[in-house]
């Protein structure tokens, strides 16, 4: 009897046991399951879907990860090829630089060939002490970034072996932001580049040397590697760089690891720097070289083109908006006013404001200019007479009086609260509530930047404050001194 | 406003949108569901679209709760009685529901691609509307049980039968071929598998951690707070590893059960506690849903939605005849597994990632047909049950029954 019960107490432990046994497989191989699968499947669902920044920055990183990849051989390469570049190249970077006591640049030839851009082309640049160019050819055209435009019309260009030389800004095209400026003389022996390098050449990943010339005439080298390329409209391509130049540099040349001249550098004010492959550099200069040089004669106005929406507004196709104009200037003279649009001069229809610019400054000076205006739903039309450029500029800012600006902090940046004396405030259209973004090129994010900026600028200096009012942006050119309380 | 003060007004609208619904005899999830519908952002905006997303978590917990309790009829006692009968009645149901919609959408819209993905998302069964509609009527018999049964298998074979037809669909039109096609299809397989093998593995996996622990504990409502907070770890890692939620929610319930006979009364319990969160689940389901989508369904959505039905009463027809189920199975079947919802919008927005070239057509009919199921679905069930004779309506009043 109890050896049954001890029977079957041990075919109980036993069934117990593989019970045991057959749970403990289950739950293991359960659980290797998951973690097979969670390894391989884990968190994979719940990620976001990446953004495109991610993607681009994750992209970046890849890409600037090949800087440690250098071999020995191209390291040697690198600096060989620096050693040549600055001595052979160097010799066509030039350093711009401003004339002093140089006029403003408000009027200074703009060039664009696109005709149907929506907001007015800046009409000046970041502040800086100088820029550099690449020598062209030799009749004297330096190629440099469109930068140039705010040192006015006349610059002074220092070479690699300290000559300097007066030079004059031919033009310069914003829109693919380089500049052209001839050169009065050249000094004896300049080397120019190789310019055989297709705009096509171009490869990311590619090794690129950064040569400018600082003001003081010294060499400014620095190595990057061509991070980028995109594509723009029509045979337009950009390269993007993988690290910041110094501020001189813009302008420069960009030099590949065969001391070919593979592009010029470009520092927009408010937009990444870029390569403008030299191809693509020669030709806007080429074109550049057909816009009137000089600008001989000057009415006094302000011109913005017209966007879509004030094409809307306006409803007219073409014409140019007319800012500003200058007291005692040919065009206050003769009757226009603020918030006309010109419409024809001389008969001939004006097809946008840089069109009108160039119309007026090719003029010689005391030539009678007749104008056609839409003011609201009148057609006026007006005759004016140019006046020769130096002189009417200087003829604007003799009033005396400076602009007092009252400012506050907001979080889309510096903002007006006040704005006085009432004429002056009239006259430039500033209005409590704007938002001042830029000035001469320089974006500003608050108030501080803001009157650092103004008090560090020479007060006889002219400035472009870029506004933002709701939705739109525009500039004022303002000649007085601004004074903040 | 607050979300607490919205959760507030679900609750009491729910209920009042409940009860007036039930004069008609039309079962109160209908009522939840015509609620949600007119606090959404269709009607009235109470509950914005920001709402709802915050507020779905409910909507989570309420579905795992009711799949966990279905979990119950995978014991192996239950198994071993009619778990063959069961496999096959729902593969009858499905292949019978595939089949018809199949050939309505290929005739209706001429692409074998769409037919083929709606048809097996057409397999899908809401289990929560089929099985509230069965516990408010407190129905029993071989009826009620066979739904029950059915219910909880039909979310795997509408899975893999999808993931079948996403394959075929691959295989035949997708634009990779030869060796790349053949690491899609591998990779696809093999997700395939996870998705199913990898919930009933995490269901088994806290399924006995829950009844280990379970056997520790003392205390009933201790016993609450701890299935609670497993079942919402099993949704939460489901989720987290890109597996079923469902299925490991039902696998989490078998398990139990398996393990723990004793804890059957656990399962009574949840089932007095749940109904707010099923209320949310439906006012949510309403909110979701816009009644403009009504619009887009189309002759290919009123196609789908009666190729679905009649398919799947041909099926049950089959099935229960080839299979001898009793007379109220043979008749009735179909028509109880109707409601239609949860899992097969969450089909259509993942076909809609795989292949967007037919995701416009897929998704209006799915976004109509599910308003429209959600609605006549309940109906449906209820009337079944109730000509099945298995209903036992007669509940006591509220207070009395304390």
């Amino acid at each position: 009897m109890s050896q049954t019960t001890k029977v079957e107490g041990q075919t109980e432990l036993k069934r117990n046991l593989r019970s045991a046994r057959y749970h403990i497989a289950i739950f293991l191989s359960a659980a290797a399951i998951l973690v097979a699968g969670g390894i391989w499947r884990g968190g994979s669902e719940k990620g976001e879907v990446q953004s495109e920044t991610a993607l681009i920055d994750a992209l970046r990183e890849e890409v600037s990860g090949l800087r440690i990849g250098v071999t020995a051989s191209e390291l040697d390469s690198i600096q060989s090829t620096m050693i040549k570049a600055a001595a052979t190249i160097g010799g066509a970077v030039v350093a711009v630089l401003p004339l002093d006591g140089d006029p403003s640049p408000r009027s200074i030839n703009l060039y664009s060939d696109t005709r149907e851009q929506d907001s007015p082309p800046p009409a000046s640049a970041r502040l800086s002490p100088g820029v550099s160019g690449i020598v062209l050819d030799l009749d004297g055209y330096v190629l440099t970034s469109a930068n140039v435009l705010m040192f006015g019309p006349r610059v002074q260009l220092k070479f690699v072996d300290g000559t300097v030389v007066e030079g004059k800004v031919v033009a310069a095209d914003t829109q693919e932001f380089v500049g052209l400026v001839k050169a009065s003389s050249l000094p004896q022996g300049v080397l120019l580049p190789d310019f055989s390098k297709g705009v096509s050449e171009l490869r990311t990943g590619e090794w690129l040397i950064r040569e400018g010339r600082s003001p003081s005439g010294s060499e400014s080298v620095s190595l990057s590697l061509l991070e980028s390329i995109r594509l723009g409209g029509g045979d337009r391509r950009l390269g993007f760089l993988d690290s910041p130049a110094a501020p001189e540099i813009d302008g420069g040349a960009l030099i590949d690891v065969e001391g070919r001249l593979a592009g010029m550098y470009a520092t927009p004010p408010d937009a990444p720097a870029f390569v403008v492959p030299i191809g693509r550099a020669l030709a806007i200069a080429n074109k550049l070289k057909t816009v009137p040089p000089n600008p001989q004669s000057w009415i006094g106005i302000e011109l913005q083109e017209l966007s879509e929406d004030l094409r809307q507004y306006f409803g007219m196709q073409t014409g140019a908006l007319v800012v500003q104009v200058m007291p005692n200037s040919p065009a206050a003279k003769a009757g226009l006013k603020a918030a006309d649009i010109v419409e024809k001069i001389d008969e001939k229809d004006v097809g946008s404001a840089s069109e009108l610019t160039a119309a007026i400054n090719s003029k010689p000076p005391g030539a009678t200019v007749q104008l056609s205006v839409r003011r609201g739903l009148l057609s006026l039309t007006m005759d004016t007479v140019t006046a020769p450029f130096t002189e009417s500029v200087a003829n604007t800012s003799a009033d005396g009086q400076s602009l007092v600006l009252k400012i506050k902090e907001t979080a889309q940046g510096p903002a007006i609260l006040e704005v006085g004396p009432p004429p002056l405030k009239n006259r430039l259209g500033l209005m409590p509530g704007d938002i001042i973004k830029s000035v001469n090129g320089r974006s500003i994010r608050r108030s501080a930047e803001f009157i650092q900026l103004i008090r560090a600028l020479p007060a006889d200096r002219p400035r472009l404050f870029q506004i933002q009012r709701g939705d739109q942006l525009f500039f004022v050119g303002i000649q007085e001194p601004v004074t903040i309380p | 406003m607050s979300n607490v003060i919205v959760v507030g007004f679900i609750l009491v609208l729910a209920l009042a949108g409940g009860n007036l619904i039930k004069l008609i005899r039309i079962p109160e999830v209908v009522g939840y569901f015509f609620v949600g519908l007119l606090m959404g952002p269709s009607f009235s905006q109470i509950l914005t679209r920001e709402a709802v997303g915050t507020l779905e978590f409910f909507s989570e917990i309420a579905l795992g709760l009711i799949l966990f309790s279905i979990g119950v009829i995978f014991d192996f006692g239950n198994l071993r009685r009619a778990g063959r009968t069961t496999t096959l009645l729902t593969l009858y149901v499905g292949l019978g529901t595939a089949v018809a919609v199949f050939t309505t959408l290929l005739v209706l819209t001429g692409s074998w691609q769409i037919a083929l993905l709606l048809g097996t998302i057409a397999i899908e069964v809401s289990p929560i509307a089929t099985i509230l509609v069965l516990r408010e009527a407190n129905s029993e018999g071989p009826l009620t049980e066979t739904v029950y049964n059915i219910v909880a298998l039909n979310n795997v074979v509408c899975l893999v039968g999808f993931g079948l037809a996403t394959f075929a669909v691959r295989s035949f039109s997708g634009t990779e071929s030869g060796l790349a096609l053949l690491r899609v299809l591998a990779e696809e397989a093999l997700l395939l598998v996870w998705s199913n093998v990898g919930s009933v593995a995490l269901g088994i996996v806290l399924g006995y951690i829950l009844a280990l622990w379970g056997s520790r504990v003392e205390e009933h409502s201790e016993l609450l707070i701890l299935t609670l907070g497993i079942l919402l770890i099993t949704v939460g890692s489901a989720h987290w590893l890109g597996v079923s939620s469902p299925i490991a929610s039902i696998a989490l319930g078998a398990t139990l059960i398996n393990l723990a006979p004793q804890s059957k009364n656990l399962f009574d319990v949840l089932g007095k506690t749940d109904p707010p969160l099923y209320a949310i689940f439906f006012v949510l389901a309403g909110a979701h849903l816009q009644l403009s989508s009504l619009l887009l369904i189309g002759l290919s959505g009123i196609g789908y939605t009666l190729a679905r039905i009649a398919g799947k009463m041909i099926g049950a027809w089959v099935g229960a005849r080839r299979l001898g189920s009793p007379l109220v199975v043979r008749r009735y079947l179909g028509v109880t597994l109707v409601a239609h919802a949860g899992v097969a919008v969450g089909l259509a927005i993942q076909s809609q990632s795989i292949f967007p070239l037919y995701a416009e057509v897929i998704a209006a009919v799915i976004l109509g047909s599910v308003l429209v199921n959600e609605v006549i679905g309940p109906v449906l069930t209820k009337f079944a049950i109730l000509r099945a004779g298995e209903a036992r309506e007669e509940h006591p009043g509220a207070f009395q029954s304390l």
